[in-house]
């Protein structure tokens, strides 16, 4: 046998190997994802992904006092969960998360249109109720009450 | 060329019978029936989280258990039943 044909020969071998990959194998492997899905579910349902703007703290202090139709930063309930606060027309305060439920860029109060807006997709979130009026977050902003004390203005909880 | 007795020519066997592959595509297709459904609600059970819909979540992790307990009961199927 020459070595050519020795080539060859392993190359057709490596081929047949190849196809140890049987359809029980694929079945193992499908049942295998299955379970991988399962596990997936079994994550989301026991609480590890954390959204923002969810959870709750005690109350915090995160300004001093706001102009009409201004708005002011602040994070809570956590360090890490970026929120916003308005002071509307009519004097009432109203805070949402400011983390976009879409893919989560940052949302700007927008005093002209008097909406919150993402500029990341065009969403758009009414300022009283944080419900979506536009673009594509699928879900409302997660809403903070806000209180006004004597020295100043403070996040108690976070409304679901 | 010849070939020890292994696992090739148990596999090979196989392929002899067209009954046992059509069970085989069959069983193969079904589970990937399945996964396609569990995909749908764990992306489902993620947005209802997120949402704050904890219910739904509870509801679609029943799904995906019964899900998975018809791929596995479906891949240990005798082929030839």
């Amino acid at each position: 046998m020459t070595q050519d044909s020795h080539a060859r020969e392993r190359l057709l071998d490596r081929i047949r190997e190849d196809r140890l990959v049987t359809r029980r194998d694929y079945l193992r492997l499908l049942v295998t994802v299955s379970g991988g899905l399962l596990a997936g579910t079994a994550a989301v349902a026991s609480g590890i992904f954390r959204g923002h703007g969810s959870g709750a703290a005690p109350p915090r202090k995160v300004a001093n006092d706001i102009g009409t139709g201004e708005s002011f930063a602040f994070s809570y309930p956590g360090d890490d969960d970026p929120a916003i606060g308005v002071r509307l027309e009519d004097g009432s305060l109203v805070a949402y998360s400011s983390v976009c439920t879409h893919l989560a860029c940052a949302v700007l109060w927008i005093k002209e249109s008097g909406d919150l807006e993402c500029p990341c997709h065009d969403g758009l979130f009414d300022v009283r109720t944080g419900e979506v009026l536009a673009g594509p977050p699928p879900r409302p902003l997660p809403k903070i009450e806000l209180e006004e004390r004597s020295d100043g203005i403070y996040a108690v909880g976070v409304m679901t | 060329m010849k070939r020890s007795r292994g696992r090739l020519d148990v596999r090979e066997t196989e392929r002899d019978h067209p009954d046992v592959a059509a069970s085989l595509n069959a069983r193969i297709a079904v589970v990937a029936l399945i996964i396609v459904c569990q995909l749908w609600a764990l992306t489902a059970a993620l947005d209802a989280w997120l949402g704050g819909a904890t219910d739904a979540v509870w509801w679609l992790l029943g799904f995906q258990i019964l899900a998975f307990i018809s791929a596995l009961l479906i891949s240990r199927a005798s082929p030839r039943s």
